[in-house]
């Protein structure tokens, strides 16, 4: 009897132990299986099951866009993770069965609620202990949706089972005692404030009812499906906007057609079925190969010795074989033992990728005496750094024989901002002031979740032009043809009690259809090393004219930059052509730029607004080495939030992801998108075109040296 | 107000005296080619007969998945094995038109065990109601013995359009299968009447799209 039994445990314990860990037997099969499942997207966009969220994150830099619908709720979020252990999602909610606001204000479109959400990892998994996360739904919104949680994931083979703990809106069901009111009283109860919403109000978080949470989702690999269950605890029968439930389990199932691309559907509450749709997009790394340098065949010692002595061979030669990798020359010195050459592109993003393929073409043109090449690179007319490059060990590395990192060990990087090589180089193309440039395109305006209409657009045809008058004095212009609009559907003037510097917006929008948006003289100048300047004059952006500049200390071999803007402004007039409004400041900033490790970036400005309110910009991102960047600023200003409005602060997020991630080819072109939540008066910043920091902003030693495995490439 | 814009249009057009399309809407020109290209693929026009004919090595061309068409120059000959290399660094070894072993792609075949031999059979009388079974170890991830089942169909002959000649060739069709992680693929092969593989299309890594290959100027035995 007692051999049975124990046996009986032995083969349980046995088959348990397959049942578990049957697929970690194999640790890679799961990387073939032709369909690629990856943490799917909960009903509010950052990764969980339905409403409750799991422990799973996105990897870092990417963007996934969730749209995710049944009645009466339909969700459409965009989520982004600046690191693999935080994710911040951005999303509307419709709700069907309400209306926005009175026929008369915003006849009959159905209520939106915009949310703001947060999660952080707090534990990875291991063997025996599960992922750990915690997360802030709505963290400054309406309190709808408000809810915080602290959830675990641990994966069983095939199966992702979560279970955890929800407040707020995930704690509505209750049945547990809330277990911080051990740690305060202040937790047993929570107050809630159904407002505008835009005040953070952490004294709520973690406090009221609690629920125990949890779910599970199931990997069929084989077949791109994953499927889910959860028990919901959002208690949707006795909120603010009550919906039939007949039960408390959600189902579904997710069909991924890619790692990129799944849709779902499920069936909530026991009477109602939800479709979603799931694109993201991983930024981490540039994946489409891009072209090698361009085969150079080296000149024989002969030639080589005939190009010295005739150093008009030597540039024209070097100017051709430049311009086959779009690199153009702005000055170049050919002495017996160094070359120096000037360099500006719109091809490459890295300086460090255009020095490499400029050094491998002078060393295939030079003589072996040139021990040295020095690369200017220009951003603009300003010049930005110089690499001196050893040339046999670059030579070496070229050949495999060698490796960048020994390259670097022997190279110097410099920067002589205010003596640039152009001003006295032996060779300079000839450039024939003016230098006329323009482009064209089709572009889009946009207002989302007013109360007129959830999107009300424009597609305008837009024209930017240059002239370049001389080297560092530039006049730009940029207008705008209407194609088609449905801005005449505007219906809600801005009631601020500030000056209406932006809060005019849909007068701008519906008046200006056909706009001159900008019409402006720009010098630039760098009079002492690292010290830059700009002085603008005209109609500097869209809603602004005026006069005024930057000055921006880059020091070079450091982490930091400082500037100053001034700017002397007046309002211009709705229809955005030349005549103007009262409305007149004086605005400018101090600003403070500091690089912290892992490509976190910070600016800090202080000073007066456009409404001339005075405080504080504070601006964060992080910068991936491919170029992707996602960023968040806030700006709180001497206004009340009374006086502010709506989202009682400034705030936003941006992103942008640099087009040669798209294409075959390098471009420096980025795709660049950001969100204001709010348009209004207090906290605005003037737009400012070519802002010296966004010119010499990613140019500094570090950034040369973080992309030195690029130099051979 | 109208005649401003108008007037700056001239000014504009009067300015150039050509217009320049590559300024007009070039991001949606880039984004139109880049969405082009891997909705449909590159097209080849780079690869010429003049281009091939002027190598003095044996060549072919390939193409992974719907990327653009590069030309693999033959590096060395082994009997029935050749080892194929492209200037970007991506060497195929091939038994008999079949890859075997691949280095410098995103995923690699380090190692292949066959139940049969191309180089042994006579690929126009393979018989089609065997079953065979490959094996086949990868790198990045590793992976090692993932057993593929086989089986051989001849479809019949065709015309087939080569880069620089057009042949009559039979189709052979191989369908190779793996029901754990459901695998289901069929590699299409292109012989003549010695059982030379002129055209291919292969599938060699569940990670890895389509491989075509095509013969442009056949290695001397």
């Amino acid at each position: 009897m007692f051999k049975r039994r124990f046996l009986s445990f032995k083969g349980f314990l046995c088959w348990t132990f397959l049942v578990l860990f049957s697929q970690q037997a194999l640790p890679n099969i799961e990387e073939y299986f032709p369909y690629k499942i990856v943490p799917a997207a909960s009903n509010f966009g950052n990764t969980g099951i339905y409403q409750v969220p799991n422990a799973r994150f996105m990897k870092e830099a990417t963007l996934r866009f969730n749209f995710s619908s049944s009645y009466p709720f339909e969700y459409t979020s965009l989520t982004a993770s600046p690191f693999n252990w935080f994710e911040a999602t951005y999303r509307y909610v419709e709700i069907k069965n309400r209306n926005y606001g009175p026929d008369s204000y915003s006849g009959n479109q159905s209520l939106k609620d915009k949310g703001f959400d947060l999660k952080l990892r707090l534990l990875n998994e291991s063997t025996y202990l599960p992922a750990a996360a915690v997360g802030i739904r709505d963290i400054a919104g309406t309190a709808l949706f408000s809810s915080e949680y602290l959830v675990f994931t641990k994966r069983y083979g095939n199966f992702d089972i979560t279970a955890g703990l929800g407040w707020g809106g995930l704690g509505a069901a209750g049945g547990i005692k809330n277990p911080l009111e051990a740690l305060d009283d202040s937790f047993k109860t929570r107050t809630i404030s159904v407002g505008e919403g835009g005040n953070f109000s952490p004294k709520v978080w973690f406090s009221g009812k609690t629920s125990l949470l949890g779910g599970i989702e199931y990997d069929l690999h084989k077949y791109g499906l994953k499927f889910k269950l959860e028990y919901d605890t959002t208690d949707p029968d006795s909120t603010r906007f009550p919906v039939e439930v007949d039960s408390r389990l959600n189902v579904g199932v997710n069909y991924y057609f890619s790692r990129s691309l799944n849709i779902g559907a499920a069936f909530e509450r026991g009477n109602q079925f939800r479709i979603s749709f799931v694109i993201n997009g991983n930024f981490l790394e540039d994946t489409i190969p891009k072209p090698r340098p361009k085969n150079v065949i080296a000149l024989s010692q002969k030639q080589k010795q005939e190009a010295f002595e005739n150093k008009g061979i030597f540039y024209r030669s070097l100017n051709k074989s430049l311009r086959d990798e779009s690199i153009y020359i702005q000055g170049a010195n050919y002495k017996e033992d160094e070359v120096d050459v000037s360099i500006g592109t719109t091809r490459f993003q890295s300086q460090t990728r255009a020095a490499g393929r400029t050094a491998r073409i002078v060393s295939a043109l030079s003589t072996d005496e040139v021990k040295k090449i020095n690369i200017h690179s220009m951003n603009g007319d300003l010049e930005i750094s110089k690499i001196s490059i050893n040339r046999k060990e670059f030579d070496a590395a070229n050949n495999s024989e060698g490796s960048f990192q020994e390259v670097l060990a022997k190279s110097s990087i410099t920067s002589q901002s205010s003596e640039p090589l152009y001003s006295n180089a032996d060779f300079m193309p000839l450039v024939d002031f003016p230098e006329f440039n323009w482009s064209m395109s089709p572009s889009l305006k946009h207002q989302i979740g007013g109360p007129e209409g959830f999107y009300l657009g424009q597609l305008l045809w837009k024209t930017d032009m240059s002239l370049k008058l001389s080297r560092n004095l530039i006049i730009h212009s940029s207008f705008g043809i209407n194609l088609y609009d449905t801005f005449d559907e505007f219906n809600n003037p801005s009631a601020s009690s500030i000056p209406h510097v932006r809060s005019d917006i849909q007068d701008y929008l519906s008046e200006g259809k056909n706009n001159l948006a900008r019409l402006q003289a720009q010098y630039f100048a760098s009079p002492f090393k690292d010290w830059f300047f700009r002085a603008d004059l005209g109609l500097l952006e869209e809603m602004f004219a005026g006069y005024g500049g930057e000055v921006l200390y880059r020091p070079f071999n450091r982490e930091f930059a400082y500037g100053l803007t001034v700017h002397r402004v007046r309002q211009r007039g709705f229809e955005q052509r030349f005549s103007f409004r009262d409305y007149e400041t004086t605005t400018g900033h101090l600003s403070f730029y500091y690089d912290f490790p892992y490509g976190i970036n910070s600016q800090f400005l202080v000073g007066k607004y456009l409404a001339g309110d005075k405080g504080v910009t504070l601006d964060l991102s992080r910068r991936f080495k491919s170029g992707f960047t996602l960023g968040v600023f806030a700006t709180k200003t001497n206004l009340s939030a009374e006086e502010f409005g709506e989202g009682s602060f400034d705030k936003g997020f941006y992103v942008s992801v640099p087009t040669k991630l798209f294409y075959s080819d390098f471009t420096t072109g980025a795709i660049s998108f950001g969100l204001h939540p709010l348009t209004k008066d207090g906290g605005a910043l003037l737009y400012q075109h070519n802002s010296l920091f966004g010119i010499l902003g990613d140019t500094n030693r570090s950034s040369i040296i973080r992309d030195w495995d690029y130099l051979l490439d | 107000m109208k005649k401003i814009y108008i007037s700056f249009f001239f000014l504009f057009l009067n300015g150039c005296s050509i217009l320049e399309s590559n300024k007009i809407a070039p991001g949606y020109t880039q984004a139109f080619s880049a969405i082009k290209n891997a909705l449909i693929g590159y097209e080849n026009t780079t690869i010429t007969p003049n281009l091939v004919e002027a190598i003095p090595y044996a060549s072919s061309l390939i193409r992974i998945g719907k990327g653009p068409y590069g030309l693999m120059i033959l590096e060395t000959q082994d009997k029935n094995k050749t080892t194929w290399v492209t200037a970007d660094g991506v060497y195929l070894v091939m038994e008999k038109g079949k890859i075997i072993k691949t280095k410098g792609l995103s995923n690699n075949i380090s190692n292949m065990l066959m139940s049969h031999s191309f180089s042994r059979s006579d690929l126009l009388s393979l018989n089609q109601d065997i079953v065979y079974k490959y094996y086949y170890s990868y790198d990045f991830p590793k992976l090692s013995d993932l057993e593929v089942s086989v089986t051989f169909k001849i479809r019949g002959k065709s015309k087939i359009e080569l880069l620089n000649q057009q042949k009559e060739l039979t189709l052979i069709e191989e369908e190779l299968r793996n029901d754990f992680i459901g695998w289901n693929v069929i590699n299409s092969y292109w012989v003549d009447e010695d059982s030379f593989v002129w055209k291919s299309e292969q599938y060699i890594s569940p990670r890895l799209p389509k491989i075509t290959y095509e013969v442009t100027k056949k290695p001397s035995r």
